[in-house]
């Protein structure tokens, strides 16, 4: 991970206690712009809690998370403000159920950046295009597949111009057949120099797509490295381990 | 001995001569001339129109209305209470639901409508201010449970999304988790609503004036001025009227929740 | 499987027959309790009662000084309705038995067989004739005005409370002589019991309470400094006890149950008590 300019996403010293549960045991990671990291690991590491500490869905109790150079821990940091810099697609889509694909897209567009109705709709339109589902706009998220509902929450976080991505497992709730569809919007996102984040079970996507790869066990960063060092010939026992057992799925 | 099959329709068979043998009971024991005179006249039935509808059955209607949009806006601050992180707004909800879930509603009504006044020298406004903020207080207690829970329902997900949107905690509540809530809660709300139009029946307590008469207290005026049953027979017909579209409403809801889950 | 609904309709059936059928019960004949007046009692033999050796009184209590509760618990009823009813019950060789019915519905309740008689500071009319018998009038009264002290002098008739709430009490003549008279733009308020319209008054929900004048007077005396009668509306009205129409034994009884009591003195007596010297 190149340390040339600001980066995008600084994990210092990053803990997490749920209760008597230590999940993540100090936390240092960067991520430079442009970049894509995807996290790695057997359930349990922490990487999902990792992921939501970044924009504090979970709040850290020790270490610091800085957002292009800003603490974003600090008591006095608008955390709001700073959200709409992070987009963030789930495992479970989350898309409103209440709201057409359209209202989706713009209700954030409208009340949290104050985009008048014309710009929020034309916005709406560029980025559904974006990942192939110009044709729903007016849908219900409840008639679309998993896949189409995924690439709506991934236009929704779009729509509102974030600087970096978080993926949660993006893919882990769909069909294996529509984990494909939803694999190449991402692809594309990052081919367009988008700063992302992916927790990730999809080691094929990992090798191809990014640039950086966390191996994470037991609250910490196990090896961190190029892709092709780390699924390719990883340094250590665990995480051979680990990938003997995914990989020979 | 018996298979259960034929002890079932044993049973059913006892159940039909039984229930026959009451009706026939009934039907020449009961004095129809009687039972009509004193309870289906209609003469005295028409002239109950139509005040019965544009005076009792309208204020009815009104203190049901007032009542329940005041106990919705309660309910709904309680239930943001009870799941508020600050523990003392908690408390101060959970007492209050105890409290007005606990009291029969006339007590209620008598607390706003006298010792209020006469206690703290508070009067409440309005014509309709003293029954109608009664209702609220309790159908507030009721619905806070409801919309709690209802809000509960709404998968932490729907949440997290709006706020990493950049949604603040009040803007994710109100467009995204309440508006879902309340799609959940609706037939139990419509419940609330018919028992609320009942319990206005109650508010005679607190004086009746020509504006202000409401359907059960009508009925009763007029059965004491003809000394006939026929005014009761009348304002239940009403009653049922209006509480029987709403209930065909709950369930008609009901079933849509049940084929929108997916 | 239509069968299953007709189950609960019988009932229903069954239930609604209670109030169809005739009301009269069949009641046994008065008792016989160590008997004073032979000729009293020979009436009383005649005259049904609900309950043997027991004159079951409906009243709306509490209507002070007429049927209340004086003070504590146990029994501790009286009242000048209740010692002069208990006094002429006694007469009879009966026990006086009494009921708490609210009074708007202390009329139907009688014709529905709950009661024998009603006691109840009851105004005879010639509406309530048409409905039940009554026996000679017991009691002269008027209608009279209670306002807050305050308002003593602001309140001095019923005309002065134009635009103002005048509360009565639900089914009694106070209520009919409001609603006849009503002031400009004042507003009559009916509430269910005497206690009620009070509090009503206290709270200064109305303004003025058009009433029986021994209930105001009463009142007035037990919170001076809270209430003060103004008017004293006379209607010649007079109490008499009410009892079903077809119970003319009973009128016949409790007619002369009344005149002994007067006869004895122990009218006086009652009266005194409650009302000091004529």
């Amino acid at each position: 991970m190149s340390e040339a300019m600001q980066p995008a996403i600084e994990l210092v010293a990053l803990e997490k206690r749920f209760g008597a549960n230590q999940v993540l045991r100090g936390i240092d990671l960067r991520v430079s712009p442009g970049e894509v990291v995807c996290l790695i690991g057997p359930s349990g590491s922490g990487k999902s809690t990792l992921l939501r500490c970044v924009n504090r869905l979970e709040e850290p109790t020790g270490g610091r998370v800085l957002i292009d150079g800003e603490n974003i821990c600090a008591t006095d940091c608008d955390l709001d403000r700073v959200r709409t810099k992070i987009g963030m697609v789930f495992q479970q889509f989350n898309l409103f159920p209440h709201l057409c694909v359209l209202d989706n897209l713009t209700i954030a567009q409208r009340k949290v950046l104050g985009r008048s109705k014309e710009q929020a709709e034309a916005k709406a339109h560029a980025v559904l295009e974006r990942v192939g589902l110009a044709e729903k706009l007016h849908e219900y998220p409840s008639r679309l597949s998993g896949g189409q509902q995924q690439r709506v929450a991934i236009a929704r976080a779009l729509a509102m111009d974030p600087r970096m991505m978080l993926f949660d497992e993006a893919t882990s709730a769909l069909d294996p057949e529509l984990v494909g569809e939803v694999l190449n919007v991402m692809r594309s996102l990052a081919e367009d120099g988008m700063t992302m984040m992916v927790v990730t079970h999809e080691m094929g996507f990992a090798r191809q797509v990014a640039d950086g790869v966390v191996f994470m066990d037991a609250g910490v960063i196990v090896e961190q490295g190029h892709p092709d060092e780390v699924l390719g010939s990883p340094r250590h026992e665990r995480t051979q381990r680990f990938l003997q057992r995914v990989l020979a799925r | 001995m018996l298979t259960s099959r034929q002890r079932g329709q044993l049973v059913r068979y006892a159940i039909y001569a039984t229930t026959l043998a009451l009706l026939v009971w009934a039907a020449t024991t009961t004095d129809w001339a009687k039972l009509q005179e004193h309870f289906f006249d209609p003469k005295i039935f028409w002239s109950l129109f139509p005040d019965i509808l544009t005076r009792a059955a309208r204020n009815t209607l009104i203190f049901t209305l007032f009542g329940f949009t005041g106990g919705l806006a309660i309910g709904l601050v309680l239930a943001l209470m009870r799941l508020s992180p600050v523990a003392p707004y908690r408390w101060a909800a959970a007492i209050y639901i105890e409290v007005f879930r606990g009291l029969p509603a006339l007590i209620t009504i008598v607390l706003i409508g006298f010792v209020l006044p006469i206690a703290l020298q508070v009067r409440v406004p309005g014509t309709y201010g003293p029954g109608s903020l009664a209702l609220a207080i309790v159908t507030g207690a009721y619905l806070a449970e409801t919309i709690r829970a209802g809000i509960e329902a709404v998968p932490k997900g729907q949440m997290e999304a709006a706020r990493s949107l950049g949604m603040s905690h009040a803007r994710a509540m109100g467009s995204i988790v309440i508006p879902q809530a309340f799609r959940v809660i609706l037939p139990p709300l419509t419940n609330e609503l018919v028992l609320l139009l009942k319990d206005t029946s109650l508010l005679f307590v607190l004086g009746t004036t020509d504006q202000t008469i409401e359907l059960a207290k009508y009925g009763r005026d007029a059965v004491a001025d003809t000394f006939n049953g026929t005014p009761l027979v009348a304002v239940a017909l009403v009653y049922l009227a209006i509480t029987f579209p709403l209930t065909r409403a709950v369930a008609w809801l009901e079933r849509r929740q049940k084929r929108a889950v997916r | 499987m239509r069968a299953r609904h007709l189950a609960p309709l019988a009932l229903l059936t069954s239930l609604l027959l209670a109030g169809g059928c005739s009301k009269q019960e069949e009641s046994s004949p008065a008792s016989d309790t160590a008997a004073p007046a032979g000729h009293l009692t020979a009436l009383a033999r005649d005259a049904k009662v609900i309950s043997p050796g027991k004159l079951t009184v409906c009243s709306d209590i509490p209507y002070a000084p007429f049927e209340f509760n004086d003070g504590g618990s146990g029994d501790t009823l009286t009242g000048f309705d209740v010692e002069l009813v208990r006094a002429m019950a006694k007469t009879l060789g009966l026990t006086a038995d009494f009921k708490t019915t609210p009074f708007d519905s202390i009329i139907p309740s009688l014709a529905a067989g709950n009661c024998d008689m009603v006691a109840s500071a009851t105004t005879i009319t010639e509406e309530r004739k048409q409905k039940v018998a009554f026996t000679q009038p017991y009691f002269d009264a008027d209608q009279s005005l209670l306002v807050r002290s305050g308002d003593r002098e602001r309140y001095k008739t019923l005309a002065d409370l134009r635009g103002k709430t005048i509360g009565v009490q639900s089914g009694t003549t106070g209520e009919n002589y409001a609603k006849a008279n009503t002031p400009q733009g004042a507003t009559v308020k009916d509430f269910p019991g005497a206690e009620d319209l009070f509090n009503a008054l206290a709270s200064g929900d109305i303004d003025a309470v058009l009433q029986d004048f021994p209930v105001n007077k009463y009142r007035s005396l037990k919170a001076s400094e809270q209430f003060a009668v103004t008017e004293t509306i006379k209607t010649g009205e007079q109490y008499g006890f009410a009892v079903a129409k077809e119970n003319a034994n009973l009128v016949a009884a409790l007619d002369a149950a009344l005149a002994q009591v007067r006869e004895s003195g122990e009218y006086d007596t009652v009266y005194k008590m409650w009302f000091g010297d004529k």
